[in-house]
């Protein structure tokens, strides 16, 4: 094939995509508020988040525990031990805290999201709610995606917790780093405007990401098994790289 | 042949055709009934795959009707049509008084209001109690209060012969007690026209009368106009007041006896392959160049 015209037709499928994503975004959108299910909310809060915890906190321990090591080794070159707790938190709270805990969330519950509503569909339980005059959109796929909007930032602020202790833990009982040093390191540097809030800011776009990726690819799925394999494998690649790709642009916007 | 045989090309005007009638015309069941569901020249491909290309048929009011005809020749797809769950590329489905091809999503969500249905495999929410899945549709599309709901919903278990199961989820239940669940659930709503998509499927021959019985008591009590797509040849004859044979872009229909002494080949083909002996594959070899 022609090269212009391959590129010409590689350009058209992704705006398609792009449209038909944002039409299904502000369909399940408009179905959310038409009822708001509360009760199914809850049920996937749970789901997502509750169940997500251990994950999250295990996780965030680990990477913080590893970001004290190195960070110590570094650091005890120039002999800035004391400053292991702001560099830990930094990295934690602008750049591994959102990012991690998006790509722990996306290979968790948005690989189960996708593959839930993709049997649904594939076993047709979705068309069994159309029949009762029961819009899935609002009844399956609205809570789903408002749970994880929802869970993303507190997943994300708990495991930025996790890690400021696995840091503490091996800075400071491992390693001798004075815990007073090290606390107040995290105190000094961190601001609310600038770090936290971005953080969680960072978290919540993750999260809309993730819950819009999982839900389409979910819903959109070939009415088979290889299609809940796909809708899988897709939300789990596309998720993962448009969180990279979009912390990167992020945080060149934020720190301009 | 006394079968009914329909060409199905549909009125170009758009407007609903009488039920034919008259000097010559057999009589079956359509002439005695109203229809209650006209399709008229439906057409539908998936890319290069024409399911469909011109084919009619009627359903007859308070009738349980039979679809039967080969795999893959559109029996379910026909169902989802009348459903209003996918819609024809061309053609026209008439539900009483009202054209539901050209509905948007939002009309179709109450025009289903009126139509229940029974899916292959039960299509019950995993994630909910046989109780939830009942209720459900109580819960979202009327103002009862919650005892009100779980009257209507025992009442509807002891209709279908299920006690006990309120807890369950549908992953606990035996093939016949999910497609009793899903029939309760059907009909929780009182619609007047009730879908079947391939009751007896994976039955034994006991679940099978069980559902057979069912289903009789149902239009007997409500009235309700039933469409059944079966490949069950025998409960087929023992239920059914209509039978619609698809057969390539045609239909055949006509009652029980007429496809009985149906002389068409594919008609006979198909009755005849249900019981024992031996059956000329040629027929189907026809059939499906036919498709």
């Amino acid at each position: 094939m022609n090269p212009v015209i391959g590129l010409g037709a590689w350009t058209v499928k992704v705006i398609g995509a792009f449209g038909r994503m944002t039409s299904f975004a502000v369909q399940t959108a408009v179905a959310s508020m038409r009822p708001f299910r509360g009760r199914r909310l809850v049920e996937e809060l749970y789901r997502i988040g509750v169940r997500s915890l251990v994950i999250i906190l295990l996780s965030g321990f680990v990477v913080g525990g590893v970001l004290g090591l190195q960070g110590y080794t570094s650091l005890a070159r120039f002999g800035a031990e004391d400053l292991l707790g702001s560099g830990v938190a930094l990295i934690l709270i602008r750049e591994l805290g959102p990012v991690v805990t998006s790509l722990l969330v996306t290979g968790r519950a948005g690989s189960s999201i996708a593959a839930g509503i993709a049997s649904m569909n594939a076993t047709e339980q979705l068309d069994g709610l159309r029949m009762m005059s029961v819009n899935p959109l609002g009844f399956v796929v609205a809570p789903n995606a408002l749970a994880m909007i929802l869970a993303m930032p507190l997943l994300s602020a708990l495991f930025i917790l996790s890690g400021l202790l696995g840091g503490y833990t091996v800075g400071s009982q491992l390693l001798g780093v004075d815990p007073g040093r090290y606390l107040t390191g995290i105190e000094t540097v961190t601001t609310f405007e600038d770090d936290v809030a971005g953080s969680l800011l960072k978290a919540l776009i993750f999260g809309v990401l993730v819950a819009l990726i999982s839900t389409y690819h979910g819903y959109t799925a070939s009415r088979n098994a290889q299609g809940v394999s796909d809708a899988t494998t897709n939300t789990v690649v596309i998720g993962s790289v448009t969180t990279l790709v979009v912390n990167y642009f992020f945080t060149a916007l934020w720190s301009s | 042949m006394t079968v009914r045989d329909r060409l199905g090309e549909g009125d170009p005007t758009g407007a609903r055709p009488a039920t034919p009638s008259g000097p010559g015309t057999p009589a079956t069941i359509l002439d005695e009934e109203p229809a209650h569901v006209d399709a008229l020249g439906l057409r539908l491909a998936y890319g290069a795959n024409k399911v469909f290309d011109g084919l009619s048929c009627r359903f007859a009011q308070g009738a349980i009707s039979c679809i039967i005809g080969a795999s893959g020749s559109g029996k379910s797809t026909l169902l989802k049509l009348i459903a209003c769950l996918i819609k024809p590329d061309f053609g026209d489905i008439w539900v009483g008084d009202q054209e539901i091809t050209c509905m948007p999503e939002s009309q179709a969500m109450v025009f289903r209001r009126r139509i229940g249905m029974l899916f292959q495999a039960g299509a019950l929410l995993d994630s909910m109690t046989v109780f939830e899945n009942v209720a459900l549709p109580l819960r979202e599309k009327t103002r009862l209060t919650e005892k009100e709901i779980e009257e209507e919903v025992h009442l509807q278990f002891e209709a279908v012969g299920l006690d006990k199961v309120d807890k369950l989820l549908p992953g606990e239940l035996s093939g016949g007690m999910r497609k009793r669940v899903a029939l309760a659930r059907a009909m929780i709503t009182r619609p007047e026209i009730l879908l079947v998509d391939e009751p007896f499927s994976g039955l034994d021959p006991i679940a099978v009368r069980v559902v057979e019985a069912l289903l009789l008591d149902l239009r007997e009590r409500t009235g309700v106009t039933m469409i059944l797509v079966n490949h069950d040849i025998p409960s087929t004859m023992r239920i059914a007041d209509q039978i619609v044979f698809i057969v390539g872009r045609r239909t055949l229909s006509g009652s029980v006896e007429e496809m009985q002494q149906s002389e068409d080949r594919r008609v006979r083909a198909f009755i005849d392959a249900a019981s024992p002996g031996e059956i000329d594959p040629s027929v189907w070899q026809g059939q499906e160049s036919e498709l």
